[in-house]
């Protein structure tokens, strides 16, 4: 991409950013999808905003995917957990644990989404 | 033959014990016409058995007491003093499903004379062996818990499917509720209750998304909708795992009707 980095606005990619988290808030109550919303717009953004704004981007797309890849294993182990309720009590035990793994991602993702809208809205990088 | 009361199960029915008499009392008999009544194989003769009684009632006896001990209270030494050269039922394993394949056909035939009138009941092939009476009824590993079986593995399937899986769980429920036995209509009416309450937990805490427009509240009750939704799913995961487990064990759900865990 053949942007001019210096002239660019201070403050190029703000709202877009802040958008971004407000989606990553909302994805819990709209089972994720939001969350893959928010993730195409920083994807779109990144490329034209100022660079403590693009700090904001791209940790935006790493919390997307450490939370996609996380929750596709536990989705997977949810899958083969569910036979081995016949087998012995080892599915309970792992659906036991990926309900406690998903309650610590969900915090989580909200911690570092509000941290990050924070540190936005303080003019501040990531 | 049954005027023996210590060798049945006190926690057993009244009924079941007293239809359990002849076969519990087997290895005992010693006079050549009795012997010629014991069925040839233990399958018929597990399947001749438990014919009428209950499934959840062939829990095996945990304190086996023969009469000669005294008092009831010393399992240990019960096996301990009558050690048999064939003891099939450690080989037989307690949970068995269609997962861990075919059942092996290796079980040795029952003595026809027993050597002591002390062989406990525990010793007995057939004693408690629940997946023996389901495959002398049916070929499939799970025989009658088939499908409440599948209706409580759909309902742990259907988080993942947003609750979708969980409408063919509920109807199954529905329609074998009427001709299923007792301790298994049991089973499904814990289930038609469990999903019927799980709408109602997703219609609060969906009904709370109406309020988000109301300002400065809309924080709480996003909270609160998040936390609605994250305690009424672990709610009906640990309730489908729980009954799930106990009818792995031929178990009955002990209060349908409860709300608990």
């Amino acid at each position: 991409m053949s942007i001019d980095k210096a002239a660019l606005p201070p403050e190029s990619g703000k709202t877009a950013a802040l958008v971004v988290y407000v989606l990553f808030l909302l994805s819990l109550p709209s089972i994720g999808l939001l969350m893959f919303l928010g993730v195409i717009v920083a994807y779109f953004q990144r490329g034209s905003a100022t660079d403590w704004v693009r700090t904001h981007f791209t940790h935006q797309i790493k919390v997307f995917w450490a939370t996609f890849w996380w929750t596709a294993l536990g989705i997977v182990l949810w899958l083969i957990a569910i036979p081995l309720y016949l087998a012995f009590g080892l599915g309970a035990l792992i659906h036991l644990g990926i309900g406690v793994a998903g309650v610590i991602l969900a915090i989580w993702f909200h911690l570092v989404s509000l941290i990050g809208i924070l540190r936005l809205v303080q003019d501040r990088p990531y | 033959m049954s005027s023996n009361p210590d060798q049945q199960n006190p926690e057993s029915e009244a009924e079941s014990a007293s239809e359990a008499a002849p076969h519990a009392q087997d290895p005992v008999v010693e006079t050549p016409a009795e012997v010629e009544a014991v069925p040839e194989s233990p399958q018929e003769a597990t399947a001749e058995f438990f014919a009428a009684k209950p499934l959840h009632a062939l829990e095996p006896d945990p304190e086996p007491a023969p009469e000669a001990q005294p008092a009831p209270a010393a399992p240990e030494p019960v096996v301990a003093a009558a050690p048999q050269p064939q003891a099939p039922a450690e080989e037989a394993p307690l949970f068995r499903s269609i997962t861990s394949g075919p059942r092996k056909k290796t079980k040795p035939a029952r003595p026809k004379a027993a050597p002591s009138p002390l062989q406990p009941r525990e010793l007995e092939p057939e004693a408690g062996d629940f997946d023996a009476v389901f495959e002398a009824r049916s070929d499939a590993g799970l025989g009658d818990r088939l499908t409440p079986t599948a209706c409580y593995l759909l309902m742990l399937f259907s988080p993942l499917t947003l609750g979708v899986a969980a409408i063919p769980a509920v109807v199954l429920a529905y329609m074998n509720r009427e001709t299923a036995p007792a301790w298994m209509a049991g089973h499904y009416v814990y289930q038609i209750r469990t999903f019927w309450a799980a709408v109602l937990i997703a219609l609060a805490a969906i009904g709370t998304i109406f309020f988000w427009e109301r300002g400065i509240i809309a924080l709480a009750f996003g909270v609160f909708f998040n936390l609605v939704l994250l305690l009424g799913v672990a709610w009906f995961v640990l309730r489908a795992a729980t009954g799930v487990m106990r009818l792995r064990r031929g178990q009955p759900i002990k209060d349908p009707r409860a709300w608990g865990l």
